[in-house]
């Protein structure tokens, strides 16, 4: 069973099996194009704390087939159909959860991307805008008369 | 020494999980939660310090916001920054399945029955719009011309009297047939269509859904190729009519092999397929007073290409006619990856069939003598209904689990078993203790099941058996009729979606909440001694029943290992709680039962608390 090393952005070095890292398709790809390598895979926008949160995923689903499309012709309706390993792994702090969503998009790893998307829109759900900009930390950059053309033009949804 | 302070952390984000964990903390403050109390859950991270500088790009936020699908939190999506409206828009527009529901007597489903005002009030908005000789101000046409041009699924459903005009049978206020008509033209944009009838002939429709309950509209001629269909027949009686119906959806039919993935056929006819025949097949036995006059044979290059989905219930798929281009030259069975067979002809002729089924992924089929030889032959389903399933003793039963191991095992995730009639004395169930032992060894990624089960005196260990056998289940459906006098919101502690006939699903709901909060208590006591009880995830607390005195509800629990631990014999098996004024309340028989604030009674009498 081989293994490769992998450098975090503060400098850790990981040990992980190399099949569990190929989850990331950088890293499969990277590992394609350069073959053997004994020295640490650098990953820069990675810090330790997340790589290992990651590789945690990734271990654990080493054994799951290729993502497929889903047959059903509305997935968007699967929002809140995250497997209960995935949810517990979710349980952290928004920071980090963050921190794993853009990993897993660095890293180009979609299932685990997927995963934090539909956490963080289960999480949103029913939140007032105030709410969703402290969530994602966003200012508020409408006009008074902006957001009351935009209420007046989708009053439709208030009620529902 | 006291036992380290524990206290409530919510840690789960959906708000319908209340799901709650213990986090240990070195020392406490008179802020903190104490041992017992009430705690409201809270969304996670919305207080936590956050750093400053992480920000998603846009195009992450908007992989998330893709996953919304609740309309007024894509509303609140809209209003929160100029980027995210950008966003977002789309998203809200196309959340919307505009429904237009007028009338009684039609079977919806119950989230359809539902008062929906925002969306009629859209719809009438939208029509009103749509016929209005002189448009009003910009200011009030803009939300019916703006979710025009987004709108692309379209549901509307109203009855035969609708369509016919009777102004008796509406809302004064409704909108007339014309300008639904004009509606659906004026969605140009509209991809998926379910209607019972009207205009259908849309540029750019890909899905239609179609409920045909009297005459067959003749714009289906006019589709463009769709990548889904699904049409739902009812009440067509006379051959005229049939034929008309058949030879217009061959017409569809011809227009979309190329591009059809999915077809799903339905009829609501209960007096036998022979009557409606197979549409794949020439028109053979029409009247003469038939209209159509000629009935060809389909074209013999007729084939759909990319068929991956196929249901059909009454319609068949057997070649019977002379000119009959049957089925099975017509469909790549071995391209399908779903295959739903509601007739047992045609279940009987699929599992004949000598195909390679190397796609296949779900099936719902009839049980029949081939079954278990077409389940050896495939691999890799993840769904696999069996209905109609006969009596069958405990082996056979073994015999057909086995076979679905050894070929499905590593694929399953959803598996029926549906007899032909729920169990009654008379029938043996299919299901026992060691199938469901084999079930849960050999297909571990099972998370849904249906099954009937003969629990006899164990209704009470249900939730614990399952569990334990299954895992990873995460819904069964039971198709037993379970007594009533069965408290059965216990199950829901270990079984969240548990499922079965006589449920009602809204008390459910609402207890089912409760019983979390006092499962959460119970594991909260339990810590207390930690010496002297199995560990936490070890142990199960399962509702036996409740009693009402005073205006105040006792809930009584039966406390068991999962795990037969030495000493556990020195734990009470029993507890019960209340809602008192100041909060929980608890009392166990007797014991090692102990709370800091006092709020329960160890060694107590049951009957008194």
């Amino acid at each position: 069973m081989s293994e490769i090393k992998l450098l975090s952005s503060d400098q850790a070095t990981i040990t992980v099996e190399k099949s569990v890292a190929e989850r990331s398709i950088l890293i499969k790809n990277m590992l394609e194009d350069v073959g053997e390598v004994t020295e640490a895979i650098p990953i820069p926008n990675v810090n330790e704390n997340v790589l290992k949160k990651v590789i945690e995923w990734c271990e654990h689903h080493k054994g799951d087939p290729p993502a497929q499309a889903d047959d059903d012709s509305d997935s968007r309706k699967k929002s809140s159909d995250i497997d209960e390993w995935d949810q517990k792994f979710m349980q952290v702090d928004q920071e980090m959860l963050f921190e794993i969503i853009l990993a897993a998009n660095y890293l180009d790893i979609k299932p685990l991307l997927d995963v934090g998307c539909k956490t963080v829109a289960n999480m949103i759900k029913g939140k007032s805008p105030e709410e969703i900009r402290k969530t994602f930390n966003i200012q508020n950059d409408f006009t008074p008369e902006e957001e009351e053309q935009i209420r007046r033009e989708n009053e439709w949804a208030e009620d529902r | 020494m006291p036992p380290p302070f524990l206290a409530l952390t919510a840690v789960d984000g959906r708000p319908t999980d209340c799901r709650v964990r213990w986090q240990q903390k070195l020392s406490k403050s008179e802020k903190d939660p104490q041992l017992g109390d009430w705690v409201t859950r809270k969304l996670p991270g919305l207080e936590v310090q956050r750093n400053k500088n992480l920000h998603l790009p846009n195009e992450i936020l908007e992989q998330i916001i893709q996953h919304v699908t609740h309309t007024r939190t894509l509303l609140s999506l809209c209003l929160t920054s100029r980027t995210l409206y950008k966003i977002s828009l789309l998203y809200l527009y196309r959340s919307i399945a505009v429904w237009g529901n007028w009338g009684e007597g039609l079977d919806l489903p119950d989230h359809l029955n539902k008062p929906l005002p925002g969306q009629v009030k859209l719809l009438e908005n939208l029509s009103a719009d749509f016929t209005k000789e002189n448009p009003a101000s910009a200011a009030d046409t803009l939300p019916a011309a703006q979710i025009a041009k987004y709108v692309k699924r379209l549901y509307l459903m109203y009855t035969d009297n609708y369509l016919e005009g009777n102004p008796g049978s509406l809302e004064p206020e409704g909108p007339s047939p014309q300008s639904m008509s004009q509606l659906v033209k004026n969605c140009v944009n509209i991809e998926e269509l379910h209607l019972v009838e009207a205009i259908v002939s849309l540029r750019k429709l890909k899905h239609l859904r179609i409920t045909i309950e009297s005459d067959t509209p003749a714009s289906l001629a006019q589709l463009p190729p769709l990548t889904s269909l699904q049409v739902d027949i009812k009440g067509i009686e006379d051959a005229r009519s049939i034929n008309g119906a058949a030879a217009l959806f061959r017409k569809v039919l011809e227009t979309s092999q190329a591009t059809l993935t999915s077809l799903v056929l339905h009829s609501g006819r209960s007096d036998g397929p022979d009557r409606f025949g197979s549409i794949f097949e020439p028109l053979v036995s029409q009247p003469e007073s038939s209209e159509i006059v000629n009935s060809q044979p389909l074209n013999p290059t007729f084939k759909f290409k990319k068929l991956e989905k196929l249901v059909l219930n009454v319609f068949r798929i057997i070649p019977t006619g002379k000119y009959a281009l049957g089925g099975a030259e017509v469909i790549e069975f071995s391209k399908l990856t779903y295959l739903e067979l509601g007739n047992a002809d045609n279940s009987l002729f699929a599992c004949r069939l000598d195909v390679e089924w190397t796609n296949l992924k779900k099936i719902y089929l009839l049980y029949n003598d081939h079954l278990q030889d077409f389940l050896g032959n495939c691999s890799g389903l993840e769904t696999l209904f069996i209905t109609h399933m006969p009596y069958m003793s405990s082996n056979e039963i073994s015999s057909l689990i086995e076979t679905i191991i050894r070929n499905h095992g590593k694929t399953l995730k959803s598996l029926a078993l549906k007899p032909v009639e729920a169990p009654s004395h008379n029938i043996m169930p299919p299901l026992n203790i060691f199938h469901l032992r084999k079930l849960g060894q050999g297909c571990r990624l099972l998370k849904e099941l249906w099954m009937a089960f003969d629990f006899e005196n164990d209704w009470y260990e249900l939730a614990h058996t399952i569990h334990k056998l299954l895992p990873n289940v995460q819904m069964l459906h039971l198709a037993n009729q379970i007594p009533e006098s069965i408290p059965l919101y216990h199950w829901s502690l270990s079984h969240q979606g548990l499922r079965y006939p006589n449920a009602d699903a809204k008390k459910c709901r609402v207890e089912a909440a409760t019983e979390r909060a006092i499962a959460t208590l119970i594991k909260c006591y339990l810590v207390h001694v930690p010496k002297r009880v199995p560990p936490l995830r070890e142990v199960s607390a399962m509702r036996t029943y409740g009693r009402l005195s005073s205006g105040v509800t006792r809930w009584y629990y039966r406390v068991v290992p999962e795990v037969p631990a030495d000493d556990w014999g020195t734990v009470d098996w029993w507890v019960g709680f209340r809602r008192g004024l100041g909060g929980w309340e608890w009392a166990a028989m007797k014991g090692p039962w102990q709370l800091e604030n006092g709020k329960g009674e160890s060694g107590a009498n049951l009957d008194y608390f």
